[in-house]
């Protein structure tokens, strides 16, 4: 079983679900409640990656992620590194993939939010800032947490996107699908069942725990 | 210090013309049928919603003149505002929800105290009576330290024992508070015990002919604000 890659598969699930957190909840919240010019076209970019093929996806981020693309030639002028075939590429990448996936269950909650207690905490004389940490984000606690759920099966799960923009570099690149599409390439089917077993139950408990906090905050509302 | 407003704004079916003024420790009672516009009002003082013309203004402060173009936000403004149906914060105590804004948390014991809700402290606002939730929201309003206190038809959906016992409550501690106080009712039993001063507002106008038809408000009907 190749634990290398099934760490890297962690780690790369572990980071997208922090980094989405923080960059998601405030983007929700804004675009559910702010409006703005252009409002529909950044929530149509943001949902793109749902409807597009994931290697479709991954051929446009190779190409701007590429050191003759806008984001790969910032990143390499200002860090002295490549993007692509890196594990920061490959974070970058599944940031754009599970996106989508992390703001849904944000926005259905911080729509549900009861619009009176943000008047309410603004007449207290709180910041639109202090009414997103003390009001908003408390009462979405579950939504978040059903949040991360979702983004780590999804990370953990990507293959089409990780595998154009990251190729298959060994510790770095070669996630756990990667390898076990690998292993059933290279006929060894045992490899590819071993770390199928830790991935199969992995995720059904994570799906397990979906329902749980689905059904939370069900009886709640 | 003394709250003027006047104001004009568009609503669905006719337009908000109000003008009135109203002191400290004096309640001044805005009365009318549901839908005239009395809630729109007080939001609009309060800062929540904008009018299409006019001044408010509290002390030497202008929170709103659209001539000028001022608008202070509602959090600048420093207003206690108990809402209608009064939205608690649900994932804080009583005493979380009362502390929640207070710039000053000595007070606190004694306001809980005063609304008789202090043994009630720790407990989380989804385990609350009516009159519970509405004691801890203008608690809440008043740990503020405003300079205004707005109250939206507190009253109307508690039992007659808890509404005639904070309706004294709150007219017994008005001199206390020393702030101007605006409550907003239908209730004309409500109106003629609470009202120093009274506006009854008709379809978004000021209109004391409508008092015609209450006689225990008569005394209110050459009253100009």
């Amino acid at each position: 079983m190749d634990v290398l890659s099934l760490w890297l598969s962690v780690k790369l699930a572990i980071l997208s679900t922090i980094a989405l957190i923080i960059i998601g909840a405030p983007l929700a919240w804004i675009l559910v409640n702010v409006r703005f010019a252009g409002k529909s076209l950044i929530e149509a970019l943001i949902n793109l990656p749902m409807a597009l093929p994931p290697t479709v996806l991954g051929f446009y981020l190779l190409v701007v992620m590429g050191p003759k693309g806008g984001i790969g030639r910032c990143w390499e002028r200002a860090t002295g590194s490549p993007m692509v075939f890196t594990f920061t590429g490959i974070l970058f990448a599944s940031l754009i993939y599970s996106l989508p996936v992390a703001m849904q269950p944000m926005k259905t909650a911080f729509e549900k939010i009861d619009r009176r207690l943000v008047e309410c905490a603004c007449v207290l004389g709180l910041s639109p800032v202090q009414i997103f940490f003390r009001v908003v984000i408390p009462n979405s606690l579950r939504a978040l947490a059903a949040s991360a759920v979702l983004i780590f099966i999804h990370t953990m799960g990507g293959f089409g996107v990780i595998l154009m923009v990251g190729g298959s570099v060994p510790g770095r690149t070669k996630t756990a699908s990667i390898a076990i599409f690998e292993a059933v390439e290279s006929l060894d089917y045992r490899s590819a069942a071993m770390m199928c077993l830790v991935l199969a139950p992995l995720s059904f408990f994570f799906l397990m725990l979906i329902n749980r906090l689905s059904r939370s905050r069900s009886d709640e509302t | 210090m003394k709250l003027d407003v006047r104001i004009r704004k568009k609503l669905h079916e006719f337009d908000l013309k109000l003008t009135l003024s109203c002191r400290n420790s004096r309640i001044l009672v805005m009365v009318g049928p549901s839908g005239a516009g009395k809630t729109t009002a007080i939001r609009t003082i309060a800062g929540l919603e904008r009018p299409d013309e006019g001044v408010i203004t509290c002390g030497d402060d202008t929170w709103s003149d659209t001539r000028k173009k001022i608008y202070v936000s509602p959090r600048k403004r420093q207003v206690g505002y108990v809402f209608q149906e009064y939205p608690l914060f649900p994932h804080l105590t009583v005493y979380g929800n009362v502390a929640f804004a207070a710039p000053d948390r000595s007070g606190i014991p004694q306001l809980l105290e005063t609304f008789g809700i202090s043994h009630l402290k720790d407990r989380s606002t989804s385990k609350l009576s009516g009159g519970e939730r509405q004691r801890c929201a203008i608690c809440q309003a008043l740990a503020r330290k405003p300079r205004v206190l707005m109250l939206d038809e507190p009253f109307s959906s508690l039992d007659a024992v808890t509404r005639n016992h904070l309706r004294s409550l709150l007219k017994s501690i008005r001199s206390d508070l020393a702030i101007p106080i605006i409550h907003v009712t239908h209730d004309i039993e409500e109106a003629r015990f609470l009202a120093d001063d009274l506006v009854p507002v008709v379809r978004g106008r000021i209109d004391y002919s409508w008092l015609d038809s209450f006689p225990c408000l008569h005394r209110f009907r050459n009253q100009k604000n």
